[in-house]
C-alpha cells in the first residue's frame, strides 16, 4: 500500500513529455506527431498544487459558480462540484491533500491496518476531532458507521456506495432491512465499532484497495446518529439542511456568525449559508483544532462565498481575471478568453491554469443493434473519426488530449495501456482520421465500397441540445455521414438523454456521443469496471453505454478487483484497456482537463483529485 | 359593483384551478428525466429507484397525484395523502427535486428581481412610450411622427434578447465599447438595493426600448381616433383651448386602454415573459428560474412557476377588469 | 415580449368594448366601378415604405427558396459544412468576415453567410405555417363560438381564458420539451398527436399554433357576434338558409378582410416569438435559425460580434417589413380609422 516510484514520477514525467509550446507546435501539417504531442498542459499553466511560502492567515475568497452543487448532504453528494466544498469543510477517513495521487489518512490515524489477505481492515481514528456547532462532541467511529449505513437509505441515495461498499459482510441484509423500514438506516454487521476509535471492515472478498479508495469520498464523512436521526426519518432526509462539520470550515448555521464565532448557544443546526441556487457561505469551524487533529489542511481564508448563477462564462472569467479575490467554479474559460490570456492580448499567463479532471469522453456505439453489432464497423467509425475536431468543440488544446484508450493521466493503468499514444491499433494512430483505414474495416464487415449499405445505415443518435455537448454530437454526425450512415438525430435535455434513452438499455440508440466518466478515485477500477463490464449492465439505470458485454472482459474485471499489489493492479487493468479498446465499443475523443482562472491577488492551489481549487489550501495575497 | 367584483373573483380562482389542471397534464407528458433515477445515482438497481419514487410520490395514479397537489397549493388540509407526500399548505408547492428546497421559498427568493426588473422597465417604457405617442398624434403625419414611428416599429421589430447583447456589446462596463452600464452578472454581485437598480439600468432600458413602442404605436392612434370624435369638435367649437382639449378628453379618454394593456403586459412579464432578458442579463428571477428547472427536468419547480404565473397573469387582469367596470359602468352589465 | 399590439379586443374585458376597432364593411353600391381589392391595393401603394418592404419580403422569399442558388452564387460553403482551416489551430476559436466567409465562420467553422441565407428559410416557414394554423384554429373557434353563442359559446370562450391565464412562453418551451422524443433505437418516433408532430420544425409550428390561436379566436368571436344582428344576415335565414350557408356563404366574406389583417399583424410575432424558442434551446435545433444563431454567439459575443450582428439585423430587418406591410394593410382595410 505504499506509493511506488513510478507514480510519484509519473505527473513529472508526464508535464515533462508534453511539448508545451503553444505559439508554434500546432499545425505541423497535421497527423500523429503534433496530434500527441502538443497535446497536454504546457508548463505556463501547470496548476499550483502546493501554497507558496509566503501565503497568509486572512482575507476573504468568493467562487463564482454557473450551477449548484448537487447536494450539501455528503452522505448524498456525488459530483466532483460538490467535492470542492467537502473537501473543506468534511474530514473523511482518507482525505486528499492537492497533490495527492493516492489517499491519504486525514480522520484515520495512519493508514488502515489490512489483515486477513485483505479482507478485514481497521481504521483507527484520531483524537480531537470535533463536530461543529451544535453538536460539538468528538467524532467516534459509531459516527463513521453510521454515515456509511445511511448513505443507503432511499431518502439519502448515495450513488457509489452500492458500486463498491457492496462487498461488506452483511450487505444483503441490510438492503432487506431497507425493505421493511425505509426511514431508519439500516445495521451493517461488516461495519464493527469495537471502541470509539476503532472501525473494523469486514468484506466478502478481498476488494480492499477500492473500498479504501471509496472510503476517501464524502460519505464517509462522520453523521453523528444521535442529532441526524429524526431528519433521516423523513422522505427524503432533510440533513442536507442541517449539515454537522468536521473540517476547518463549514457552511453557516444558526449558531455561529460569518467570523466563524458561536453566537447562540441554544441553536438548532439549521443552515443559514445556504441558499439553494444562489450563494453558500463558508465560515471557519470554531470547532477545528487543526494542529491537535493533525489535519493537513492550512485553511487560510477567512470566509468563502459562493455566488451561484453566472451563466455566461465570459462575462465571469473576465469578472475574475479583472477582480479581486476571486476564483472560477464549475464553468471553463470560453476559448476566446483561453486564446486571449494564452496569447498575452490580456491579463497574466498564470492567471489560468489546467488540471487533469481525472476522465474521459467518449461516444458510445451501441453493440447491441445492427449495424454496430460489427466490430468491424465500429473499428472503422474510430478509424474515420476526427477526434481532435471533436475535441476542439470543447476548446482547442488546453481542454485536453486527444484521447487514444480509456484510462485517464494520472491514474495508475494510464501508461500501462500505452500513455498517450496508446495500444498499437491502426484505427487510432491518426487523431484526425484516416479514411482509408476506414475503408479497409467497412470493406471486412462486407461494405464493398468502403460506405456503409442498406437498411442498417438509418442510425439514430440521442445527444445534448445544448452547447457544448451539441456541438460535439452535430460534429459527429457530420463525421458519420461520412461513411455513409444516415443520422437521426434527437438532441434532447441532458438529463432526459441519460434517464430516457443513453442509460435504459431498450431504448438506447444506435448512438450516445455525449458520454464519458469521470474517476471516483485514482484507481482504474472506478474508470473502466462500471462503463465497460457487462456485469455492470442495468435495465434502468445504465452507464456500460456501449452495452459491451464480452465475457473474456467481464472475467478479467471480476479478478482484477481483487488484486491488492499495485504495481500488479495497474499492470492488469492497463490490459484491460486495451482489450477493450481491441472490441472499439466506443470513440474515445478526449482526457478532459479542467481549466480554471483566478483573480492576481489570489494563491491559487488546485486540487488534483477534484480537478477543481482547494479552498483549503488557497489564500489571498495581501 | 360588487357582485361584479365577486363574481370575477370566484371565476379567477376557478381559473386558477382550470390553468393547473392543464399544467399538470402537460408536465406529465413533458418527458421528465425520470427524477426517481435522477436522485438513485448510479448503479442503483430498481428497488431503490422505485423505493425513491414512492418517497415522492410518483407512483401513485395521476389523478391522486393531482388532487394532492391542488390540495396542498390551494387548502390546508390533508387529503389524498398531502402529509406525507410533502406536507400540508396552502402555497405548498412540494420540493425541488434537486436540492430539496421548498419551490414555494425558491419562487419567493426569485420574484424580488424579476419584480424590480419590471418596476423599473415599466417606469421607463411609459416614460419613453406615451410622450412619443401623444406628440406623434397631436403632430400627425409630420417628419417626426413618421421618424418615431418607424423607430419604434424598427426596436420592437428586434428580438429583445438581441437589443440586450448589441446593448452590452456597446455599453457594458466590463466587455462593452464605451464603459457606462454593468455588465452581465452584476446583479448577482449587488448587496445594496442601490447597487441593484444600478445594475438593472441596461436591462430596464432595453426591456422598456423593446415595449415602449406599443404604447406610443397604441396611445397615439387612440388619441387620432379619439380627437375625431364628435365632442372633442363640440369642445373645440365652444372655445376650448387645445392644450385643454388634449389634456383633459384626448388623453383622459384613450388613458384606459392603455391601463388595460399595461396591465396585462405586467402580468404576463412577472408570470415569466421576462425570461429573455434575464438570460440575456445574467438577472436571478423566476424566468431564469425555469429556464434551469426544465434543464434539470426539475418538475416541482417547473409546475409552481407556471402555476405562479398564470396567478399573476390571472391577478392582473383581474385587476384591469375591475378597473375597467369602475371607469366604464355599461361593463359591470354584461 | 408584451402583450400582443392588437387595437381592439382585450382578454378578460366581455364584450368588445374597445377603442376604434370597428371595421366598416366595404359597400358596393358607395363607391363606383372600383373592386374592393382594388381600392385596398391603391391605398396601400401610398404607403411607400410598406411598398418598399413588400419588395424586400419577396425577394426574402425567393431567396429563402433558391436558398442553394444564393449560396453557390455567392461562393459560400454550405450551412452545416465546417471549415478547419477557419478555425484557430490551437485555441480553436472562430474566425471573422474574411474573404473566405464572407459574414465570417460560428464556433464549429461553419460559414455564417450560409447559415443566415438558409435561416431565412426556418423564419418564413415556421411564420407562414403558423400563422395559418393559428388562424385555422382560431377562425373556426371563433365562428362557431360567435356563431352559435350559448354553452358552445361559453365552453369555447372559458377554455380559451383557461389557456392565456397560463404563461404562453412557459407552456411553449413545456409543450416543447414535451413533444421531443423518439423511442431511440427502434426507429419509431412518437412526438405529439401519434408521431404527426415530428421534433424540430414541426414541433415549434405546433408550439407556436396552440399558443396562439386563441388571439384570433377572440377577434373572430367579436366580428362574428355582431355580424350575425346585421340585416343580411337575418335575410339570410329568413330566406331559409342553413347555418353552413349563413357561415360560409355570408359571414365569412365579410370576416376576410379583418382575419387577413389580424393574420398579418401575427406574422411578425410569429417569427420574433420562434426566435426566442430558438434561443433558449427549445426551438429549430437541427437546422440553422437566426435566433439559434444569436444564442450560440452568447458565449462570446464581445469577440464573436459577426454571428451576433448578422442574424439579429436579419431578424431586425424581415420582423420589421412585415410590421410595415401588415400596418399598411390595416390601413389600407380600415379607412374610417385614418392612423396617418
Amino acid at each position: 500500500m505504499r506509493l511506488t516510484r513510478l507514480r510519484l514520477l509519473l505527473p513529472a514525467m508526464l508535464l515533462v513529455a508534453l511539448v508545451g509550446v503553444l505559439s508554434s507546435c500546432g499545425d505541423s501539417g497535421g497527423g500523429t506527431e503534433s496530434g500527441t504531442e502538443s497535446a497536454g498542459i504546457p508548463s505556463d499553466f501547470k496548476a499550483p498544487t502546493a501554497a507558496s511560502d509566503n501565503a497568509q492567515q486572512g482575507g476573504d475568497l468568493t467562487v463564482l459558480n454557473e450551477g449548484d452543487i448537487d447536494y450539501m448532504d455528503p452522505g448524498a453528494a456525488y459530483y466532483q462540484v460538490t467535492y470542492m466544498v467537502t473537501l473543506a469543510t468534511q474530514r473523511t477517513l482518507m482525505g486528499w491533500p492537492p497533490d495527492a495521487t493516492e489517499p491519504v489518512p486525514d480522520l484515520a490515524e495512519g493508514q488502515p491496518e489490512e489483515t486477513d489477505g485483505g479482507k478485514t481492515i481497521t481504521f483507527t481514528i484520531r483524537d480531537g476531532v470535533k463536530f461543529s456547532p451544535p453538536v460539538n462532541r468528538e467524532v467516534t467511529s459509531a459516527d463513521v458507521k453510521y454515515a456509511i449505513e445511511r448513505s443507503l437509505l432511499p431518502g439519502v441515495a448515495n450513488g457509489y456506495t452500492r458500486a463498491y461498499l457492496a462487498d461488506l459482510v452483511g450487505f444483503k441484509e441490510a438492503e432487506q432491512q431497507l425493505k421493511q423500514d425505509k426511514t431508519t438506516a439500516p445495521d451493517l454487521k461488516g461495519i464493527e465499532t469495537p471502541d470509539d476509535k476503532t472501525l473494523v471492515l469486514k468484506l466478502t472478498r478481498s476488494s480492499s484497495i477500492p473500498v479504501i479508495q471509496a472510503l476517501s469520498l464524502p460519505v464517509s464523512a462522520p453523521v453523528p446518529e444521535e442529532y441526524a436521526k429524526e431528519f433521516d426519518a423523513e422522505s427524503p432526509s432533510t440533513y442536507g439542511e442541517q449539515v454537522v462539520f468536521t473540517g476547518p470550515y463549514m457552511v453557516q448555521n444558526d449558531c455561529v456568525d460569518s467570523s466563524g464565532k458561536v453566537t447562540d448557544q441554544d441553536c438548532s443546526g439549521k443552515l443559514t449559508g445556504y441558499s439553494p441556487g444562489k450563494e453558500i457561505s463558508i465560515v471557519r469551524n470554531p470547532n477545528w483544532d487543526g494542529e491537535a487533529s493533525g489535519d493537513f489542511r492550512p485553511a487560510y481564508a477567512d470566509t468563502i462565498t459562493i455566488q451561484e448563477g453566472f451563466s455566461d462564462p465570459t462575462s465571469a472569467s473576465e469578472k475574475i481575471l479583472s477582480g479581486d479575490s476571486q476564483l472560477s467554479g464549475d464553468f471553463p474559460p470560453s476559448p476566446t478568453i483561453v486564446k486571449d490570456i494564452a496569447t498575452g492580448a490580456k491579463f497574466a499567463k498564470d492567471q489560468m491554469v489546467a488540471v487533469p479532471s481525472g476522465g474521459n469522453r467518449y461516444v458510445a456505439l451501441n453493440t447491441q443493434e445492427p449495424p454496430f453489432d460489427d466490430v468491424n464497423v465500429r473499428k472503422a467509425v474510430i478509424a474515420n473519426s476526427d477526434r481532435e475536431a471533436l475535441r476542439n468543440t470543447r476548446g482547442g488544446e488546453l481542454f485536453g488530449p486527444v484521447a487514444t484508450h480509456f484510462i485517464p493521466p494520472l491514474i495508475p493503468g494510464f501508461e500501462e495501456a500505452g500513455g498517450l499514444t496508446g495500444p498499437d491499433l491502426d484505427y487510432t494512430k491518426d487523431p484526425n482520421g484516416d479514411p482509408a483505414v476506414a475503408k479497409k474495416y467497412m470493406q471486412k464487415a462486407g461494405f464493398k465500397s468502403g460506405q456503409c449499405e442498406g437498411s442498417d445505415c438509418d442510425i439514430t443518435m440521442v445527444g445534448d441540445d445544448a452547447p457544448p455537448g451539441l456541438k460535439t454530437a452535430t460534429q459527429f454526425k457530420s463525421q458519420l455521414e461520412e461513411l455513409g450512415f444516415n443520422v437521426d438525430f434527437q438532441p434532447v435535455l441532458h438529463d432526459v438523454m441519460y434517464t430516457k434513452f443513453c442509460s435504459v438499455p431498450t431504448q438506447e440508440p444506435n448512438v450516445c456521443p455525449n458520454v464519458g466518466w469521470i474517476k471516483d478515485f485514482n484507481d482504474p477500477q472506478s474508470i473502466l469496471q462500471v462503463p465497460f463490464s457487462g456485469d455492470s449492465i442495468n435495465p434502468s439505470n445504465n452507464s456500460n453505454w456501449p452495452q459491451l458485454d464480452d465475457p473474456a472482459i467481464n472475467k478479467a474485471i471480476d479478478q482484477a478487483v481483487t488484486i491488492t499489489d499495485e504495481q500488479q493492479r495497474a499492470e492488469e487493468w492497463g490490459k484491460i484497456d486495451d482489450m477493450i479498446m481491441d472490441q472499439a465499443p466506443a470513440v474515445p475523443w478526449v482526457w478532459d482537463n479542467d481549466v480554471l482562472v483566478r483573480s492576481e491577488n489570489v494563491d491559487g492551489v488546485a486540487n488534483l483529485f477534484n480537478g477543481e481549487w482547494d479552498l483549503a489550501y488557497t489564500s489571498v495575497s495581501k | 359593483m360588487l357582485r361584479y367584483i365577486v363574481r370575477r373573483v370566484l371565476w379567477g380562482i376557478a381559473l386558477l384551478v382550470l390553468a393547473s389542471a392543464v399544467i399538470f397534464v402537460i408536465f406529465y407528458v413533458f418527458p421528465s428525466a425520470d427524477p426517481a433515477k435522477l436522485r438513485a445515482g448510479r448503479q442503483a438497481n430498481p428497488a431503490v429507484i422505485a423505493s425513491i419514487r414512492e418517497q415522492l410520490g410518483l407512483s401513485d395514479p395521476l389523478w391522486e397525484q393531482f388532487l394532492r397537489y391542488l390540495t396542498q397549493v390551494f387548502t390546508p388540509f390533508d387529503w389524498f395523502g398531502a402529509a406525507e407526500h410533502g406536507g400540508t399548505g396552502p402555497f405548498n408547492f412540494g420540493r425541488s427535486f434537486g436540492s430539496n428546497a421548498p419551490v414555494k421559498d425558491i419562487i419567493l427568493d426569485r420574484l424580488p428581481a424579476t419584480a424590480l426588473l419590471v418596476a423599473g422597465a415599466v417606469f421607463f417604457w411609459l416614460l419613453m412610450g406615451l410622450p412619443t405617442g401623444i406628440i406623434s398624434a397631436i403632430k400627425r403625419r409630420s417628419l417626426l411622427d413618421r421618424a418615431t414611428m418607424v423607430t419604434s416599429l424598427a426596436l420592437i421589430s428586434a428580438p429583445v434578447f438581441w437589443l440586450g447583447l448589441v446593448a452590452l456589446y456597446l455599453f457594458a462596463s466590463d466587455v462593452g465599447k464605451i464603459h457606462i452600464f454593468p455588465g452581465i452578472g452584476s446583479y448577482l454581485e449587488a448587496d445594496t438595493f442601490w447597487a441593484r437598480c444600478w445594475a438593472l439600468f441596461l436591462p430596464w432600458l432595453v426591456l422598456a426600448a423593446a415595449t415602449a413602442a406599443i404604447y406610443a404605436r397604441y396611445l397615439r392612434s387612440s388619441m387620432i381616433d379619439v380627437m375625431s370624435e364628435d365632442y372633442i369638435r363640440t369642445a373645440r367649437a365652444k372655445g376650448v383651448g387645445e392644450g385643454s382639449v388634449i389634456m383633459r378628453h384626448g388623453i383622459r379618454s384613450a388613458i384606459t386602454p392603455i391601463v388595460t394593456l399595461l396591465g396585462l403586459d405586467v402580468g404576463l412579464l412577472l408570470a415569466g415573459n421576462a425570461i429573455l432578458t434575464e438570460s440575456v442579463f445574467n438577472i436571478p428571477g423566476i424566468g431564469h428560474e425555469i429556464v434551469v428547472a426544465i434543464n434539470r427536468s426539475n418538475l416541482p419547480v417547473i409546475q409552481g412557476i407556471v402555476l405562479f404565473g398564470a396567478f399573476f397573469i390571472v391577478t392582473f387582469n383581474l385587476i384591469v377588469d375591475i378597473a375597467y367596470a369602475y371607469l366604464d359602468p355599461r361593463v359591470r352589465y354584461q | 415580449m408584451s402583450a400582443r399590439d392588437f387595437t381592439e379586443e382585450f382578454p378578460g374585458s366581455p364584450g368588445a368594448v374597445g377603442a376604434g376597432a370597428e371595421i366598416t364593411e366595404i359597400d358596393p353600391s358607395k363607391i363606383a366601378a372600383r373592386s374592393p381589392w382594388e381600392l385596398f391595393w391603391r391605398r396601400f401603394r401610398e404607403d411607400k415604405l410598406a411598398l418598399v418592404s413588400l419588395v424586400f419580403l419577396v425577394l426574402l422569399v425567393i431567396i429563402a427558396i433558391a436558398a442553394p442558388l444564393v449560396i453557390d452564387i455567392a461562393g459560400a460553403p454550405g450551412p452545416n459544412e465546417d471549415d478547419p482551416n477557419a478555425l484557430d489551430p490551437t485555441f480553436a476559436t472562430a474566425t471573422g468576415p474574411s474573404s473566405a466567409h464572407i459574414f465570417g465562420v460560428d464556433d464549429l467553422g461553419r460559414d455564417v453567410f450560409s447559415r443566415v441565407v438558409y435561416g431565412a428559410r426556418v423564419s418564413l416557414i415556421v411564420a407562414f405555417a403558423a400563422t395559418f394554423l393559428a388562424t385555422l384554429l382560431g377562425v373556426v373557434a371563433g365562428l362557431v363560438a360567435g356563431y352559435f353563442r350559448g354553452w358552445t359559446d361559453t365552453i369555447i370562450s372559458r377554455f380559451v381564458d383557461v389557456l392565456l391565464a397560463i404563461p404562453y412562453l412557459m407552456l411553449a418551451i413545456g409543450l416543447a420539451a414535451a413533444c421531443t422524443t423518439t423511442s431511440g433505437a427502434s426507429g419509431s418516433s412518437s412526438g405529439c398527436l401519434g408521431g404527426l408532430i415530428k421534433p424540430g420544425l414541426t414541433v415549434v409550428i405546433f408550439v407556436i399554433a396552440i399558443t396562439s390561436w386563441t388571439y384570433i379566436a377572440r377577434i373572430v368571436r367579436g366580428q362574428t357576434l355582431s355580424l350575425r344582428e346585421k340585416e343580411f344576415v337575418e335575410a339570410a335565414r329568413a330566406s331559409g338558409a342553413g347555418h353552413t350557408r349563413i357561415i360560409f356563404r355570408e359571414l365569412l366574406p365579410n370576416l376576410t378582410a379583418p382575419i387577413i389583417v389580424y393574420a398579418s399583424i401575427l406574422v411578425p410575432q410569429v417569427i420574433l416569438y420562434e426566435a426566442a424558442l430558438s434561443y433558449l434551446g427549445v426551438g429549430v435545433v437541427d437546422q440553422p435559425s437566426w435566433g439559434q444563431m444569436i444564442s450560440d454567439a452568447t458565449g462570446d459575443f464581445t469577440t464573436y460580434w459577426w454571428f451576433m450582428l448578422f442574424p439579429g439585423l436579419a431578424l431586425l430587418f424581415t420582423v420589421l417589413a412585415f410590421n410595415l406591410v401588415g400596418d399598411a394593410m390595416q390601413d389600407a382595410l380600415n379607412p374610417r380609422a385614418k392612423k396617418t
